[in-house]
């Protein structure tokens, strides 16, 4: 057994009323400089739709992620000889335009036009160019399903819905997705990279650049099926998220948690065996990693895993705050937060509670909302369809996305009860698999958890700071191809 | 003469204008406060505190004085030597200086006034109230404070909640649970308005007005040549999630995360019946005014109703108009504000114009417009 520990964030799409502060404040933080313009870090998605960069769900075509065949994990890419003979020329690359060609505007013109005969406008200019352009596509092109009826038919999860009926006005349906880098147990960019640049950090998990490594292949870009790996123009230096580190290392959460209205963010680590990741990557269906990964997880309350975890120079400190993590409540011990297209075989650790959403032609009108008899069916009445949240959460197993909403349900039934002093049919909880207290706890953190229980960070050890250097640029798990020999100060590493 | 009635008595039958009767300023006839300038000095007073409030301060029919706060003031702004005339006087001649007498001043920032303020109010009404404020009585929040961190101000008469013991705002809420009067004629929640002008529309009781039918154009309007593809909506301008009012959103990070300039949506088979795509320039216009924006073109539309969201620049991506040969609108062109007799009633309850206060109803916003799609090629920036 190989203990790691691993920071993962757990968004509650519940919760997000897509007002795209977090990616206001990560832009400001991180991207708001030359070459990095367009990069959005964090962006907000409006589903169902085609996304930032568009279609980036469409593996199949992208080539991102992992995939078994013969039983044996590979990248969809192709492995290491595929990639020597092709390094040149990445046909899978997405290019500028499918993020957006950024622009400015000519502000001066407002205030230097000299008089004319008409008042002056600031008209968009290309950041890369310095052009004039015509605005054809954005980050956020659409936003509250702005030209969805068009372009939402090419969003993967609608392939198994009825699409004609789904892109109607009176059938309309919609949620937001923020993603940011999922920061992978078993991340797919890291493998692909022939420069072994990118690398998981052995400490906590989070998946970084080394920017003096980077070579500019672009490989990691095809290689992350999440599409959340960057390439700087200006650098050419491959960018990503850094689940903002400099601040995590000192107990604060990323920029995007910290600013977010609705409060959907939570942060945490788990502690997992790195041992186990290949063989939860591999197992056959698809529709099995998710359970796979969550197998991997190792129980912090374990004393065996305390002391294990301990021998193997995990902070004390760190176990305890393993221990408190919202990421390990709402993941696993009361599994309603789920991977982001499991599938992809990446292992994310960016997990999101799915939202619910009103119920359509309910149930003869009047619904009586304690009732165990019409709780459950309103489930299938959601305007969100089921199959459409499966295909983004579950690898398409309804079955899972079904239990998970039958306890977001029931707890919302059992405190409305608590709330208005009514009486409360237990069975509802019984159905949905939960007890009175589990539903409270649930409550208390999806609802009202305050600060330090939504951040669960605990501080680096800086009196092991130099190791990190030492560790820095090697991937923490040795099955993956790319990274077993890795330049780092120098000094070649070798596992 | 200043007739010192708290609400002047209206509608006594008699109208100056007309029958001869004299103008009484404050009965049938609006107050009249003469206000004298001494130019010279304008300048100056409108950089330092002035003595009045020492006396006097307050609002919504409360009043106190602030003496001590006033004298503090003179100690912590001190006071520009270098002025003319008022150089004995609280200087406000810088912005920061400006914001912490407000600060001081404010019964919602300074305890001291809180509890006049809370005072004043326990007089008016006859109620025990200082308590909604006494724990808080020596916090005085300053620039300094709002500038490290946000704080919670402190409950105050001026509003009609309270936030004593770390509550959440509501309004009314010292009406109901501390008996403090409302606002109104009767002091009671009231909607029975006995005004000879709300009598004869029958308005006296909140009454439901459909929609206004208002046409693009009229019989004798100035039209635009009509095209073969244009449609008539009903024009909408919602609050959108970035801006409202005042409050545009037009800086790049925004516009970034959208598309970029003004945009105007609407439902994809009105679209599709007038062949406008999404993203496609569009001309929106009736006999008020013409927008030239991006077309928003989307299923969560419902038929028959175009959406512009309030606030947005036209300083910004905003082409000219073939209708009209210059540059297209804002959201608010093809609108325009719509009086009717009973706005024009004043000096009677709440029917007295106060700024931010009291203004016409949203009917302006009864209006239809045409929608047209402009090519690509006859979009024209008029650089000229």
């Amino acid at each position: 057994m190989k203990i790691k520990a691993q920071f993962g964030m757990v968004m509650n799409l519940d919760k997000c009323i897509g007002c795209h502060t977090c990616s206001v404040t990560c832009s400001n933080t991180w991207t708001n400089r030359p070459g990095a313009e367009y990069m959005y870090w964090n962006n907000v998605e409006t589903k169902p739709g085609v996304g930032y960069p568009r279609e980036w769900e469409d593996n199949e075509e992208r080539k991102g992620g992992w995939q078994v065949r013969n039983g044996k994990l590979e990248l969809r890419a192709g492995g290491k000889v595929s990639k020597l003979l092709n390094i040149f020329y990445n046909k899978n690359l997405v290019q500028i335009d499918e993020y957006y060609e950024p622009w400015t505007y000519d502000y001066e013109t407002l205030i230097n036009s000299p008089e004319k005969e008409h008042q002056p406008v600031a008209r968009p200019k290309s950041q890369l160019t310095g052009e004039y352009m015509d605005i054809t596509w954005g980050p956020n092109w659409e936003d509250d399903l702005a030209g969805v009826h068009v372009t939402g038919k090419r969003d993967p999860n609608v392939r198994n819905l009825d699409e004609e009926i789904k892109f109607e006005f009176e059938e309309t349906f919609m949620m937001y997705l923020p993603r940011i880098c999922e920061h992978c147990q078993n991340p797919s960019c890291v493998a692909s990279c022939p420069s072994g640049a990118i690398y998981k950090r052995e400490e906590d998990g989070i998946v970084l650049v080394d920017q003096d490594t980077c070579r500019s292949w672009r490989f990691c870009m095809t290689g992350c099926p999440y599409k959340k790996v960057y390439f700087n123009w200006k650098t050419h230096k491959a960018e990503k998220c850094t689940f903002c580190f400099p601040r995590i290392e000192n107990g604060q959460p990323t920029i995007c948690s910290e600013t977010c209205v609705g409060r959907i963010r939570y942060i945490g680590i788990v502690l997992y065996d790195a041992d186990r990741v290949l063989e939860a990557a591999s197992v056959e269906n698809d529709q099995d990693v998710y359970e796979a990964q969550l197998s991997t997880f190792l129980d912090p309350y374990d004393p065996e895993i305390q002391r294990e975890a301990i021998n193997q120079g995990i902070p004390e400190d760190w176990i305890e705050a393993a221990q408190h993590s919202p990421v390990y409540k709402f993941a696993v011990e009361q599994k309603i937060a789920l991977p982001l297209h499991p599938e992809y075989r990446t292992l994310p650790m960016v997990w999101y509670i799915p939202p619910l959403s009103p119920f359509m032609n309910a149930l003869g009108g009047q619904v009586d909302t304690l009732s165990p008899e019409v709780i459950f069916p309103t489930i299938n009445q959601f305007r969100i369809p089921i199959d459409y949240l499966a295909s983004l959460f579950t690898a398409g197993d309804t079955k899972v996305i079904k239990n998970v909403l039958r306890k977001l349900v029931a707890m919302r039934t059992y405190m409305r009860a608590v709330q208005l002093d009514k009486p409360f049919n237990n069975s509802i909880l019984e159905q949905a698999g939960m007890t009175e207290d589990m539903a409270e706890e649930m409550y208390r953190l999806s609802a009202i958890a305050k600060y330090d229980e939504r951040y669960v960070i605990p501080k680096s050890h800086r009196e092991e700071a130099g190791d990190m250097f030492t560790h820095q640029g090697t991937a923490g798990l040795d099955f993956m191809e790319g990274c077993k020999t890795c330049f780092v100060g120098g000094k070649i590493l070798i596992h | 003469m200043i007739q010192k009635t708290k609400y002047p008595k209206l509608m006594d039958g008699t109208n100056w204008k007309y029958d001869g009767t004299d103008p009484i300023p404050g009965v049938n006839f609006p107050r009249i406060q003469v206000v004298k300038r001494d130019y010279p000095k304008v300048y100056e007073k409108f950089i330092t505190l002035g003595s009045n409030v020492r006396d006097q301060i307050g609002a919504k029919g409360i009043g106190w004085h602030a003496k001590e706060e006033y004298d503090l003031l003179r100690k912590t702004l001190g006071t520009n030597k270098r002025l003319k005339y008022y150089n004995d006087l609280p200087s406000l001649d810088t912005d920061r200086n400006a914001a912490e007498a407000i600060l001081t001043l404010s019964s919602a920032t300074n305890g001291s006034m809180a509890m006049k303020a809370w005072k004043a109010q326990e007089e008016n009404t006859g109620q025990e109230l200082i308590d909604l404020v006494r724990e808080r009585a020596e916090e005085h929040i300053t620039f300094n404070d709002i500038t490290a961190q946000p704080r919670q101000v402190l409950s105050t008469p001026i509003y009609s909640g309270t936030e004593t013991g770390g509550r959440r705002y509501s309004p009314f809420t010292t009406n109901v649970e501390r008996l403090i009067p409302f606002r109104t004629l009767t002091g009671r929640q009231h909607f029975y308005l006995d005004h000879d002008v709300m009598l004869e529309f029958g308005e006296e009781l909140p009454t439901f007005k459909p929609p206004l039918q208002k046409l693009t154009f009229y019989d004798n309007d100035r039209k635009p040549e009509p095209v073969d593809n244009e449609i008539t909506l009903r024009y909408l301008t919602p609050h959108y999630k970035w801006s409202f009012h005042s409050t545009y959103y037009d800086t790049l990070p925004m516009l970034t995360l959208f598309r970029g300039g003004p945009h105007v949506w609407l439902n994809n088979e009105d679209a599709a019946s007038v062949h406008i795509e999404d993203n496609d320039w569009i001309e929106m216009y009736n006999r008020n005014g013409v927008v030239v924006a991006r077309a928003v073109v989307s299923h969560r539309m419902p038929r028959g109703i175009v959406y512009m969201y309030h606030v947005q620049d036209r300083l910004i991506n905003v082409p000219g108009s073939k209708i009209t040969k210059t540059r297209g609108g804002t959201f608010n062109s093809p609108t325009r504000i719509h009086m009717k007799p009973t706005h024009l009633i004043g000096g009677y309850a709440q029917l007295s114009y106060g700024f931010n206060y009291y203004g016409p109803t949203g009917n302006q916003r009864d209006e239809q417009v045409m929608i047209r799609r402009m090519d690509r090629d006859e979009v024209d920036w008029l650089e000229d």
